[in-house]
């Protein structure tokens, strides 16, 4: 899995490229808990190279959001392929995040 | 449906596979499910909703199945009816049937970490039971597929 950041005014625009597991997860616990360390609390996950997602990879995103709450914060998820958008519909996970078609228009809603 | 050159219809027509309880062999058993189910040429779709459902069951026996020990998992596939995977772990008891499903503001708000998997891999598939039999946890996932019909 590749995790990029790039800041982007006061947001950050996280892309999550290759697969979200039990093995990826961590690490993407940690560069976000980096990012949240450095003030960051405007979350923009750009999942268009994000091939894969498990349970694991939906509990960092739980996480991350509990996080964000705390320091009201937000996140939005954008441009997810057909098979991780269909993961998050099956899990009913869809319906407790901001979903957007791409990063232009997730950053349009923070 | 398998051709009778298959190699999935050697003797009983099943594959299986023994695996070490560890995060490290999950890449094992997701590459024995591609070649298994290569003769029924799934699209990627079909297949990743079993391959996650697969995985997210071993996940799950490798946290909670063998505290504090080494232990095994026996994955057995076969086709027709369906795709059909079953799951064996000689750890403790479980019947992953009986995990609620999550409720996603405790979830969030709480931090509430257990049962996503097994849900998910509930709802990835079409049939989902389980059975102790003989000191180990049975779990069978059956996905039907036109590529491989329920009957």
């Amino acid at each position: 899995m590749i995790i990029e950041g790039k800041k982007d005014k006061d947001r950050i625009i996280v892309s999550v490229a290759g697969r979200m597991d039990a093995v990826s997860a961590p690490d993407f616990d940690r560069r976000c808990e980096d990012w949240l360390v450095d003030g960051q609390t405007l979350f923009v996950l750009d999942f268009s190279g994000l091939e894969y997602i498990s349970s694991a990879g939906l509990r960092s995103l739980l996480v991350l959001a509990k996080k964000l709450t705390a320091r009201k914060g937000q996140v939005v998820i954008a441009a997810l392929k057909d098979v991780v958008r269909e993961v998050f519909t099956i899990s009913g996970f869809g319906s407790i995040f901001l979903i957007a078609e791409s990063v232009e228009a997730a950053l349009r809603r923070l | 449906m398998t051709k009778p050159d298959d190699p999935l219809k050697d003797g009983s027509g099943r594959r299986t596979l023994t695996l070490r309880a560890e995060l490290s062999e999950l890449d094992r058993a997701r590459r024995f499910l591609r070649d298994a189910l290569r003769v029924v040429r799934l699209e990627e779709e079909e297949f990743y909703k079993i391959e996650l459902a697969l995985v997210e069951i071993c996940v799950n026996i490798i946290r909670y199945a063998y505290p504090g020990q080494e232990g095994m998992i026996t994955v057995t596939v076969s086709l027709d009816p369906g795709v059909c995977l079953e799951i064996r772990d000689s750890g403790r008891p479980f019947d992953p049937r009986r995990v609620p499903p999550p409720d996603w503001d405790e979830h969030v708000k709480l931090g509430r970490k257990n049962g996503l998997g097994v849900y998910l891999a509930r709802s990835l598939v079409d049939e989902f039971d389980y059975r102790r039999e003989g000191g180990e946890n049975v779990v069978t996932l059956t996905q039907c597929l036109p590529a491989a019909p329920c009957g």
